[in-house]
C-alpha cells in the first residue's frame, strides 16, 4: 500500500470522524445547554468536505475516471454532493439546524460504507472515452439529484420534528431551533422538483447510452432509477394538487429515500463481464 | 485630596419587592417630577452625582456622595423631598452603597432583580435614563462608569448564560409559536373572537411584529365596533364568522361564552379551503371556546391558556437554573469595576 492509498483511506475515516463529531458536539451542546453551535458546526463541515474532496480525488486518480463504481463510492459521492449543497442552500433560505442535520446523514452514511468493505470492491473501468463521457454526465446528475433527495430528507425529517413539537407543546432544545413548518414544507417542493428535473436530463443522457449500447445498460439498475424518478415525480404532482399534506410528502419523501439509498447498496454490484473493452481496476480496500 | 471626602456611590429605591402596586403607583413620578427630584438630590450637601431610574416596578435614586457626608443624612433628606414624604417612601425603601451598590445595577441591567427574570426592558429603560441624565451633566465620571460598565456586563451576562433565553409573556409565546409556524408572521390574517386582557396583550405582540391584517368579532355589534376601534381591525358579524375561518392563519378566541363556540366540523370545512397551509388556533378563554379534538386535525396547532402558561413556566424554570451561574459572573465583573472606580478615586487623590 503507497502513501496515496494509504492517505485516502486515512481521508475517508477523517472524513466520517469530523461528521460524526460535529453531530455529537452539536447535539450535546443543544441537550446540556440549550445553545445550538452554529459557528463550530459550519467550520467542522468545511474541514470534512475538504478531507473529502481530497479523498474522492486520490480515488479519482486510481480509478482514472469519476468515482462512481461501486456503493463506497457513489454513497462517497451523494455525501460529497450534499454537503456542497448545504453550502449553497445554507446562505440562500438560512435554514437553523440544517447543518447539524446534514453532519448526521453524512456521518450516518459515510460509516457504513467504511464499515463494510464489500461496499469498497474493484470494478471494471471503460476504456471507450466518448461513452466514459456520456456515463460520467448520467452518473454525475443522478448522483447529484439523489444529494437533493438526501437534502430533501433532512428537510423532510426536520419537518416532521418541527410538527411533533409543535403538535406536543414542546419548546426547549431542539425544538427551539428548528425552521418554520411553512417555510421547511416550501423549501422540501422546490428541492423535490429541481431534484426530479435533474434525475431526469441523467436519465435522458442514460436513455443515449442504452439506445447505444443496450447490452451494457444493467437492466436492474435502469428500472430502479426509473421507479425513483417516477415516485418522486408522483409525490410533487400530488402535492400540487393538494391530494397529499406536507406532512405526508415529508413521510413519502423519507421513505422514498431510504428505499433509493438502499437499492442503490444492494443493485450496484460490480459487474465485471460486462464488455470487452473493459479492464479490472485495483482499488485501496478499506479498513 | 482628604481621604474624608472619598467618592461612594449609592442607590437608595423601593422596587416591588419592598412595595405592593398599590404603594408603588403613589412613587411613580412623570419627567419633570423626575428632573426636579435629581437637582434636588444634586442640592443636598457631599452629593456629587445623580440619576433617577422610575419604571412601573422600581423608583430608585443612584448617587455619589462623599465619605464624610453619612449615607443616612443623604437617605433623610432624599425621604423628606416634596414628592417623597407623603408616600411612605420610607417604609418601602432600601439602601445600597460601595459594592453592594455596584452589584445591584449590574444585577438590574442583567434583569435578575426584575419581576419577570431575565426580561430586557429594564436595560432599555436604564440605558435611557443615563443618556438623558448624561446629557444634562447630572452624572459624572463615576456613575458614567458604573452605568456603561453595567451595560456591557449585562450583555456579557445575557450572552454568557440561559437567563434571557425563551419567551415567558404569553404574548411573546403566542407570537414565537406563530413564527415556528409560519415564520414570516406579517401577512398573516388574523381573527381575533371575543377580549380579554390576556387576549389584548397577545393581539399588542403580535402587532408589534407588524402583523396588520386584523378582524375582529364579538356577540354583539357594539362590542364588535369598539374592538374594531381598540385594535384597528376590521370587524366582522358574529353569526357570519364560522364560514370565513378558513381565511385566517391566525385565530385567538377568548369569548365568555359557557360552552365551545367553535367545533371540529366547522374547521374541517376551513381545512379544505386552505389544503397545505397551517391554521394556528388560541384558545384564551376559560371555559374553552374550541374543543381539544380540534388539536388533532392535521395542520391545526391549538395552544389554550394552560399550555401557553405550561411554556411560560417552563421558560421561568430555565431562567432560575441559570441565576447561579448569572450570579458567579456578575460577582467578577463587580469586583473588576468596583477596583476601576476605587483605582479612579486614588488617581484623583494624587492628582
Amino acid at each position: 500500500m503507497n502513501l496515496l492509498e494509504s492517505s485516502e483511506q486515512l481521508l475517508f475515516i477523517l472524513t466520517t470522524i469530523i461528521y460524526g463529531t460535529t453531530f455529537l458536539i452539536a447535539t450535546s451542546c443543544l441537550l446540556k445547554k440549550g445553545a445550538y453551535p452554529q459557528k463550530l458546526v459550519y467550520l467542522s463541515l468545511i474541514i470534512g468536505f475538504l478531507a473529502q474532496t481530497i479523498a474522492l480525488n486520490i480515488r479519482a486518480i486510481f480509478v482514472e475516471s469519476c468515482p462512481l463504481g461501486n456503493a463506497f463510492e457513489i454513497t462517497q459521492f451523494i455525501t460529497w454532493s450534499l454537503v456542497l449543497l448545504y453550502f449553497i442552500i445554507r446562505p440562500i433560505f438560512k435554514i437553523k439546524l440544517l447543518g447539524y442535520f446534514t453532519a448526521f446523514i453524512a456521518a450516518l452514511s459515510t460509516a457504513i460504507v467504511l464499515l463494510f468493505p464489500k461496499f469498497d470492491e474493484p470494478y471494471a473501468t471503460i476504456n471507450n472515452k466518448p461513452i466514459e463521457t456520456l456515463i460520467e454526465l448520467h452518473a454525475s446528475l443522478a448522483i447529484f439529484s439523489y444529494a437533493l433527495f438526501t437534502l430533501l430528507a433532512i428537510l423532510s425529517l426536520m419537518y416532521l420534528i418541527q410538527q411533533y413539537g409543535l403538535k406536543k407543546q414542546l419548546f426547549k432544545g431542539l425544538f427551539r431551533y428548528l425552521p418554520p413548518i411553512q417555510k421547511l414544507d416550501s423549501i422540501a417542493t422546490s428541492l423535490l422538483w429541481i431534484g426530479v428535473f435533474i434525475l431526469f436530463i441523467a436519465l435522458i443522457f442514460g436513455a443515449v447510452f442504452w439506445v447505444e449500447e443496450p447490452e451494457r445498460v444493467p437492466i436492474l439498475k435502469f428500472f430502479s432509477t426509473l421507479i425513483v424518478f417516477s415516485a418522486y415525480v408522483i409525490v410533487g404532482i400530488l402535492k400540487q394538487l393538494n391530494w397529499i399534506s406536507p406532512r405526508k410528502q415529508a413521510i413519502l419523501a423519507i421513505v422514498f429515500f431510504v428505499s433509493a439509498i438502499l437499492s442503490l447498496w444492494t443493485i450496484d454490484q460490480p459487474s465485471n463481464k460486462a464488455d470487452r473493452s473493459i479492464e479490472s481496476t485495483t482499488l485501496p480496500s478499506n479498513l | 485630596m482628604n481621604p474624608e471626602n472619598e467618592p461612594i456611590v449609592f442607590v437608595i429605591g423601593s422596587s416591588h419587592k419592598e412595595a405592593n402596586l398599590t404603594v408603588r403607583e403613589r412613587f411613580s413620578l412623570n419627567e419633570s417630577e423626575i428632573n426636579s427630584l435629581e437637582d434636588d438630590v444634586l442640592s443636598i450637601e457631599g452629593v456629587d452625582e445623580c440619576l433617577v431610574l422610575n419604571t412601573c416596578n422600581r423608583l430608585e435614586i443612584y448617587g455619589v456622595r462623599k465619605e464624610s457626608f453619612s449615607i443616612e443624612s443623604v437617605y433623610d433628606a432624599i425621604c423628606s423631598h416634596e414628592k417623597l414624604s407623603s408616600t411612605d417612601f420610607s417604609k418601602h425603601s432600601f439602601i445600597v452603597e460601595k459594592s453592594k451598590a455596584i452589584e445591584h445595577t449590574v444585577k438590574l441591567a442583567s434583569g435578575l432583580l426584575s419581576q419577570m427574570i431575565g426580561e430586557t426592558e429594564i436595560l432599555g429603560q436604564m440605558k435611557q435614563t443615563y443618556k438623558k441624565a448624561k446629557e444634562l451633566g447630572k452624572t459624572q465620571k463615576h456613575l458614567n462608569r458604573l452605568f456603561e460598565k453595567s451595560f456591557q456586563s449585562a450583555k456579557l451576562i445575557r450572552s454568557e448564560t440561559g437567563i434571557g433565553r425563551g419567551q415567558i409573556s404569553i404574548g411573546n409565546i403566542a407570537v414565537h409559536l406563530a413564527k415556528r409556524i409560519f415564520g414570516d408572521i406579517t401577512k398573516s390574517r388574523i381573527l381575533i373572537i371575543g377580549s380579554g386582557e390576556v387576549s389584548e396583550r397577545t393581539v399588542q405582540a403580535l402587532k408589534s411584529n407588524a402583523v396588520n391584517d386584523l378582524t375582529v368579532t364579538s356577540r354583539t355589534k357594539e362590542k364588535t365596533d369598539l374592538l374594531a376601534d381598540q385594535f384597528g381591525a376590521a370587524s366582522l358579524g358574529f353569526n357570519h364568522f364560522k364560514p370565513q375561518i378558513g381565511q385566517f392563519d391566525i385565530i385567538i378566541s377568548s369569548t365568555s361564552a359557557p360552552t365551545t363556540i367553535l367545533e371540529v366540523n366547522d374547521f374541517s370545512e376551513a381545512l379544505k379551503k386552505r389544503p397545505n397551509r397551517p391554521l394556528f388556533l388560541i384558545d384564551l378563554a376559560v371555559p374553552r371556546d374550541i374543543p381539544e379534538s380540534v388539536g388533532r386535525l392535521e395542520n391545526v396547532y391549538l395552544y389554550n391558556l394552560d399550555a401557553l402558561a405550561k411554556i411560560a413556566n417552563e421558560t421561568l424554570a430555565l431562567r432560575k437554573s441559570e441565576i447561579k451561574k448569572a450570579e458567579q459572573l456578575i460577582k467578577s465583573q463587580v469586583w473588576s469595576l468596583w477596583l476601576q472606580l476605587k483605582r479612579r478615586s486614588m488617581f484623583h487623590k494624587f492628582q
